[in-house]
This record gives C-alpha cells, structure tokens and sequence, in this order.
C-alpha cells in the first residue's frame, strides 16, 4: 500500500486521538490549545494531504490502465439519460492506448502532457477522428467525472483544435492530392501567378 | 460539410542560411512575392503594402507549414516565423519578386533534409520537387502558453470545487460557497468600521466569517449609517465572506 494512503490512516488517527475528551493521544502542543485552533489545523492539514493521494490515485489508475491495456470505459452519469450523451457514448472511442486498434498517430496520448503542442506530420495526415471531448457535465470522458483533470484535459484538447484544425484539414488535402496526377500541381508553379491574378491573397 | 478555411499560400520557397537564434535552429527562406500590391515596382509601395498588413500576414510567432512534395512522397512540415516585421519590409524593398522570412521548424529532420538539398548543386526543380509554404490566420505563440499552463497538476487549481463540471442544478440547491481561507484562521475578523463616516461614532465593527449573527448585525449597521447605499453593503458583505464573489458595476 502507498505510504500515502498510510499517511491518511495516521492522520486521521492523530486526529482522532487529540480531539477525543478527554484526548486519547498525548499531544502537548495541543494540550490546551483552544477548539477552533485545533479545527483549523485539523482542516489544514487534511487539504495538504487531500491532493497528494489524488496525485498517487491518479499515476496509479494511468499505470493499471496501461498495464491492462484496457479499452476506455467511459465515466459517464447515467442519470442524465438524454439522447445526445448515448449518441457520444456509441461513438466513444478513448485516447493513445485507450483505443483499441492502438494510439491513432504518434501524437495521440491520453496524458495531455504526452501530447507535443505542434501537430506532428503523423497527425497532420492522419485521416482518423481525433480525440475531442465533448465540454459538458455527463459526456462521455477517459477521466473520472467531477474532476479536475478532466475539466483540464477537455479544454486542453479543445483549445489546442482550434489551433491545429485548419492546418490538419489542409495537409489532408495535400496527401490525397497526391495520388492524383502531376498536374493538379502545377496550379502552384510560379509561372501561374503573373497577370491577372487579384490583388487579393490566394485563398485556399 | 465543412467550414472553409482561410489560408496564405506561397510559392517558389527556397531556403537560404540556417542559423541559431533564440527560437532555436532558424531556416532562411524565400518566397515568391504575392501578386498584386506587393509586387509594385516602386519600393515605397511594396514596403508599405507589408505595413498595412502588419500584423495580420508573416508575422513572427504565425504557425506555418511547408508542403514539400518530391518525387510521389508529400510531407508537411509546421514551423514558427521567426522573422521580425523589419527584415520582411526590407526584404520587399530590396525586390519587387521575392521576400524573405525566417522560420524555425518544430523537426529536426526538415532541417537536415534542408541542408542537404543547400549542398547539392544541382537542385531538383519542376515536377519532381514542390515546395508550398502554407499560413493560417492564427497567433500560434499567443496560444501556446495557454496550452502549456493547462498541462498543471490538477490539485494545484484552487476552487476546483466550483470549477469542474457538475449535475445541473447543482449550484442552485443548497450549495454553500465557502469563506475565503484567510478569514477562516481561528482570531481573524473584518474591521469595517472605516466604511463609516465619523460621525456615525461608529469605531469598531468586526465581522467573523464564522458567526452568521456578526454577518448579520454587521449587515444592518452598515445600511442603516455607512457610506454605501444598500446594495453596495450587500456585495461588500457578500465578497468579504465568501471565497469566490463574482462584482458588477
């Protein structure tokens, strides 16, 4: 067992112990300290320890999974039952190795911090769906619901398409140009842009 | 059904000198100059063309890629500009046919495939060798630090309990916004006896987060004899005892 999750045992017996009364566990800075001062640390303490077994959680759920090569199962509430989340559901498949045939490019990570911000040339011509999230409570997600690290990584993904989707639509373009014949490039020979072209740039 | 995209397209991009700078490994290359203002033939006129779109076009920090076909192969390459406004404008005076840019590109394989094409003297040209640089409408470095800041460990967002997505309604039933840390320290009150003019005789008034009743009197008080009219009281008590306050006007 982590020894943070020991540290959670040993604090809350701690705590336990020195709010008892008369106090179970002999403390004497705490001896006759007044109530809300014991509170206060109390309640501090537990929120610096809080994280840390989110922190220990959260690398251990990432080792399992990769370990089992799980196929996602996506978090999802099944209260909300509207149509639009079973549609995503249906079409729901998961990040890097949470997809079953295996990560879609060389840039396809369920840590967003596995993935490179530039598009790399795998995942400019990749013609897969990529991963996007949908950004609203109940949708299907890799990531625990309610939590943090899935609100992060939804406007990670989110914001960094935005970026990346214009250049990814037009570098797919270029590669099935490219089975078509010579000439269709030849609209991009300098020879072509004397004369009569608009003033305007050239728009794509 | 897609929506359509707005790009800059050039032509004729052949590369120049590689050299480092502070963006990294930087690839001088030049492209055709774009028809019409552009490529006036008098120098005042091309300069300032690059002016007038300053900002929008070849703008350091724009993502651009290179399309580089040769032979049946097509391989797109992302770079950064790396240029400043002053070298394009010089550029552009300097010839009515090409400008100059800098790029530095995220792959260090274009650039050795770049500087082995520099060294063959007898460079591939026409059909067997393409070479498009694309740009998007887009502040790439502007987003990048947004990016980057998302990729924090999540416990170190404070307010995480009002940030991540809940049910509907969740806020609107009984959900209690919490004190601000600080005033939760056991001894910590307000002092809002300065809101007072002097000669309400009011000089001490102290509010503990902790205890509705002192909100409450310190609420009453204040809009019966301070300076701020009762709606303000309202959001200054409000703000002051909870942890996130949200202020309009």
């Amino acid at each position: 067992m982590p020894i943070v999750h020991n540290l959670v045992h040993w604090n809350k017996a701690w705590t336990d112990g020195i709010t008892a009364s008369p106090p179970t566990f002999e403390d004497n800075s705490f001896k006759n300290a007044p109530l809300d001062s014991k509170g206060h640390l109390i309640r501090h303490l537990s929120s610096r320890i809080r994280p840390l077994v989110s922190i220990v959680d959260r690398e251990q759920k990432k080792a399992e999974r990769s370990r089992n090569k799980l196929s996602a199962i996506p978090f999802s509430n099944p209260e909300t039952g509207e149509a639009i989340i079973s549609a995503l559901e249906m079409g729901f498949v998961g990040p890097g190795n949470l997809r079953p045939s295996g990560p879609r490019h060389d840039n396809d990570a369920e840590d967003i911090r596995e993935i490179r911000i530039a598009p790399t040339h795998q995942e400019l011509i990749s013609r897969l769906q990529p991963y996007l999230p949908a950004n609203f409570y109940g949708a299907p997600h890799h990531l625990p619901s309610g939590s943090m690290e899935r609100l992060l990584d939804i406007q990670f993904r989110l914001l960094r398409e935005e970026l990346t989707y214009a250049f990814r639509q037009c570098s797919c373009q270029f590669n099935s140009s490219s089975q078509r014949t010579h000439s269709d490039f030849d609209w991009f020979s300098p020879s072509r842009h004397f004369g009569t072209v608009e003033e305007e740039d050239t728009p794509f | 059904m897609e929506d359509s995209v707005m790009f800059f397209v050039y032509t004729g991009v052949t590369f120049g000198l590689i050299a480092p700078d502070r963006r990294g490994v930087t690839v001088d290359t030049r492209l055709d100059t774009p028809p019409g203002r552009a490529r006036s033939s008098q120098a005042s006129v091309r300069a300032n063309f690059w002016k007038g779109v300053g900002g929008k076009r070849l703008v350091a920090g724009g993502l651009v890629a290179l399309i580089w076909k040769s032979g049946p192969e097509v391989d797109v390459h992302l770079g950064i500009l790396a240029n400043s406004p002053d070298e394009l404008i010089q550029s552009a005076k300097s010839g009515n046919d090409c400008i100059k840019v800098r790029i530095a590109f995220f792959d260090a394989a274009v650039e050795l495939r770049i500087l082995s094409e520099l060294k063959d003297r007898r460079p591939k040209t026409g059909k067997d060798d393409i070479k498009i640089l694309l740009e998007a409408p887009s502040m790439f470095e502007a987003v990048r630090p947004f990016l980057e800041a998302l990729r924090i460990d999540p416990e170190l967002i404070p307010l995480s309990r009002y940030l991540v997505h809940q049910p509907p309604n969740f806020f609107s039933h009984e959900f209690q916004i919490h004190p601000p840390q600080y005033a939760t320290v056991p001894g910590f009150s307000y002092q809002v006896s300065s809101l007072f003019p002097t000669t309400a005789g009011v000089e001490d008034l102290q509010i503990v987060v902790q205890d509705p009743q002192s909100i409450e009197f310190a609420r009453q008080e204040m809009k019966r004899a301070s300076r701020l009219d009762s709606s303000q009281v309202d959001a200054v008590v409000d703000t002051l005892t909870r942890e996130v306050a949200l202020i309009q006007g």
